[in-house]
């Protein structure tokens, strides 16, 4: 072999070492990690038990906690919180305040906030101790819109509204004219709702009981908290631009 | 130059063009797809491109584009936490939407590294994790460094 075809040599070794280890570990369906059934991958993304038609007799799997009804779109006057709600705390996976059994639960309804008091907050809003005042100012100025499909939007934590049944039930908020009820679910840390709560110094508690502050946010969803020096019972829509509570009138 | 090194040289040059073409500039996003039927499949070297709220992965064949729609993107110091509300699947000519149940995506569009709360995992500059669920059961992560920012 002379000069010229080793140095070919070598340049076709170097090239073939050079080339993407990953791109013959991708054609595989393979990688760093180990497969436990690999399969030859499709050109693209394999998607293939997401994108394939539902069967006929089998819908898409829901799980419990996820809406189940409309709820009336009509708006109705604000009503006394809770004014009918018996504690039924002893039935299993009820809290103490759990709705009566022939109340429904209310829609999520997108781009709504307060329930059976939506557009009744015509209140002086109570300023955000934290804050100026400036648009998302809590934010960053990066502006907050509800994702559609958590509870609240995700304002008060990632609660999927498929799978509610793994978020912490805390009590309900009732619409007697209706017989519907309103969820209301822990509110979970490093959140924009936890940190509302933090600046207005609000605990919150399980709702039902009367004399509760009551903050609606983001898509018709509750949470509640007991009354302090800053902010007395009552219902609240909170103004996620200015990161402040506005009252019911 | 001979006939043979005239032959060599063409598929040197053939080589050499692959593997300049194969993998799009800067792409290093690794993709991990796990199907309800225990499947798995890794893309390596996916392009992530962010405009808005809204994340791209593009599969490094370019065959598949894969969208992640966000909201409720909240600051988490120089973190933002973003919840997916929408995926949608584009490949072969055909737009498929994907159910999702939940999912996290964190962005570092910081030009340091920073370390998520409440974990040990650090993000580099530009760097993003995603985390999705699908209502049929598949669990998708997502993680690199994003190739555009618009």
């Amino acid at each position: 072999m002379n000069d010229s075809s080793k140095r070919i040599g070598t340049c076709l070794a170097l090239i073939v070492a050079l080339l993407p280890a990953t791109a013959f570990a991708q054609a595989h369906g393979g990688g760093a990690r180990p497969a436990p059934v690999s399969r030859p991958a499709p050109a693209g993304f394999n998607f293939n038990h997401d994108i394939a038609p539902a069967p006929a007799h089998q819908t898409v799997p829901i799980r419990s906690g996820a809406p189940q009804r409309v709820a009336t779109p009509e708006r109705r006057a604000p009503q006394p919180p809770n004014a009918a709600a018996p504690a039924r705390g002893n039935e299993p996976g009820r809290t103490a305040y759990a709705p009566p059994a022939n109340y429904h639960r209310a829609q999520f309804t997108p781009d709504q906030s307060g329930g059976p008091y939506g557009g009744h907050f015509g209140g002086h809003p109570i300023r955000n101790p934290r804050f100026d005042g400036r648009q998302y100012g809590w934010n960053n100025g990066a502006v907050w819109r509800p994702a559609p499909i958590y509870w609240g939007g995700g304002f008060w934590g990632p609660f999927a509204l498929a799978d509610l049944s793994a978020a912490v039930l805390f009590g309900s908020v009732l619409d007697a004219e209706n017989n519907v009820y309103y969820p209301s679910y822990q509110v979970e840390p490093d959140t924009p709702g936890y940190d509302i709560l933090n600046d207005y110094g609000l605990q919150q508690v399980e709702c039902g009981p009367p004399g509760l502050v009551e903050i609606w946010g983001p898509d018709d969803s509750v949470v509640c908290g007991g009354p302090n020096d800053e902010v007395a019972a009552g219902n609240y829509e909170v103004d996620p631009a200015t990161f402040s509570l506005v009252p019911a009138t | 130059m001979t006939g043979l090194h005239q032959r060599v040289y063409t598929i040197v040059g053939l080589l050499v063009s692959v593997a300049l073409l194969s993998i799009p500039a800067n792409a290093a996003g690794v993709t991990r797809v796990q199907q309800s039927d225990g499947s798995v499949q890794v893309y390596q070297n996916v392009t992530m491109s962010l405009n808005g709220q809204t994340l791209r992965l593009r599969s490094r064949d370019r065959k598949g584009e894969l969208e992640v729609s966000s909201d409720a993107c909240s600051a988490m110091g120089a973190v933002q936490r973003c919840l997916p509300y929408s995926t949608v699947l584009r490949q072969h000519g055909q737009a498929h939407t994907i159910a999702l149940e939940r999912g996290t995506v964190f962005f570092n569009l910081s030009g340091d590294p920073q370390t998520l709360r409440h974990s040990s995992r650090r993000l580099g500059p530009h760097e993003v994790l995603v985390l999705l669920h699908t209502m049929r059961g598949t669990i998708v992560s997502v993680e690199g460094t994003l190739d555009t920012v618009k």
